[in-house]
């Protein structure tokens, strides 16, 4: 009887066993989906920058009108980059705080996909892939530090007219105006650089347009 | 009387904090913490806590206006008792969600970050002259709309991750 209750024991805890070990996610990722999430990410963050210099624009040529309902606009417009950056400052952030483990993390779901072409080239190009996920690390932490001092050069400006609308066409407002406009434009080249390495990546692995959006 | 050597040992244990002067010690060791269940139903649990706190938080930055100068201690203590149950939800994970989604992990933790940048910009725009009204109307505003982003990632992560599902 004893030796019977080992062995159910033991055969329960080899299925207890199995069950623990099983993947979160069975099917192997879309290929390049990595690249497909970052890419429309920086897509994305790019609109958004150029909404808000378009908006900054507006603002600044709203100069002696001293309308409320025009910086009630840029308010909203600097709302919406803080919201709508969220997710990518996030990934952002998140890159920086993981380092190379984050792109172990993209190598290793290369590695998973089911396209065994996809596979084969990452294997290849895995020197150049290296290269490439460093770069990106470097443009995204440039990005993300240009894009702080961006958003609060907006919120300064904002700030500043709120106090006192007559001193939207000042020089020393002008001058914050232009400061912020010449920030944000950086901001647009980081993730333009960032936008061309990945077109990089995805042409390595000849990855095609449906499957990355670049 | 004799007494046992075993009660002098323990005796001597025990007061020893109050003879050496120094702040009493336990004498053994602290218990292992106690780790949360990682079942199905306790990563339930613990996500639904983070879906409703985030209602919460969005609840408390509708309404933070009305508590006057108190709107942003409201709004403060509803974000922390976001974190909270975020930290909760991340301790029902299992070492394999925690490793394949640590991206994922890393990311949600960040966003978190984020959304505290909020309020470090209220304080910065009001020791810059904004009002504090009109500072409180844009964190609000910022904080509702950005944990909604927040919350989106945190469900399409939870299902890449299967959460409540293995």
């Amino acid at each position: 009887m004893a030796a019977f209750l080992c062995a159910l024991v033991l055969v329960s805890n080899l299925i207890l066993c199995g069950c623990a070990t099983e993947k979160p996610a069975d099917a192997g990722p879309a290929p390049g989906s990595g690249i497909a999430e970052y890419a429309q990410l920086a897509k994305d963050a790019s609109k958004n920058v150029r909404a808000s210099l378009v908006a900054l624009d507006r603002f600044a040529g709203s100069a002696g009108h001293n309308s409320e309902s025009d910086l009630a606009a840029f308010s909203r417009a600097v709302q919406d980059l803080q919201v709508k950056s969220q997710t990518v400052r996030a990934h952002a952030q998140a890159m920086e705080a993981r380092g190379d483990a984050y792109f172990a993390n993209w190598e290793t779901n290369l590695a998973r996909v089911k396209d065994v072409q996809v596979r084969e080239l990452a294997e290849r190009h895995h020197e150049e892939l290296q290269q490439s996920f460093q770069r990106i690390k470097s443009d995204t932490q440039q990005g993300r530090g240009v894009f702080k001092v961006y958003l609060a050069g907006l919120r300064g400006l904002r700030v500043t007219v709120e106090k006192d609308p007559a001193s939207l066409g000042s020089e020393s407002t002008t001058e914050l105006i232009k400061k912020a406009r010449e920030q944000g434009e950086q901001v647009e080249k980081q993730l333009d650089a960032i936008l061309a390495e990945l077109r990089g990546m995805a042409a390595m692995l000849k990855l095609s347009k449906s499957q990355t959006g670049l | 009387m004799r007494i046992p050597v075993k009660s002098l040992c323990g005796l001597t244990v025990a007061m020893w904090p109050v003879f050496a002067g120094s702040q009493p010690v336990w004498p053994y060791a602290p218990p292992p913490p106690i780790a949360a269940p990682t079942t199905p139903s306790a990563q339930r649990n613990a996500f639904n806590g983070v879906k409703s706190q985030v209602g919460w938080l969005q609840n408390s930055c509708s309404t933070a206006t009305s508590y006057g100068d108190g709107g942003y201690g409201v709004i403060w203590q509803q974000f922390q008792n976001l974190r909270g149950a975020y930290a909760g939800f991340k301790n029902t994970l299992t070492p394999q969600q925690l490793s394949y989604g640590a991206n994922e992990i890393a990311e949600l933790d960040a966003g978190l970050d984020i959304l505290q940048e909020s309020f470090n910009n209220y304080q910065e725009d009001v020791a810059a002259g904004q009002s504090t009204s009109s500072a409180l109307n844009n964190l609000a505003q910022v904080l509702s709309r950005a944990s909604g982003v927040w919350l989106q990632e945190f469900n399409r992560d939870s299902a890449r991750l299967r959460v409540g599902q293995f």
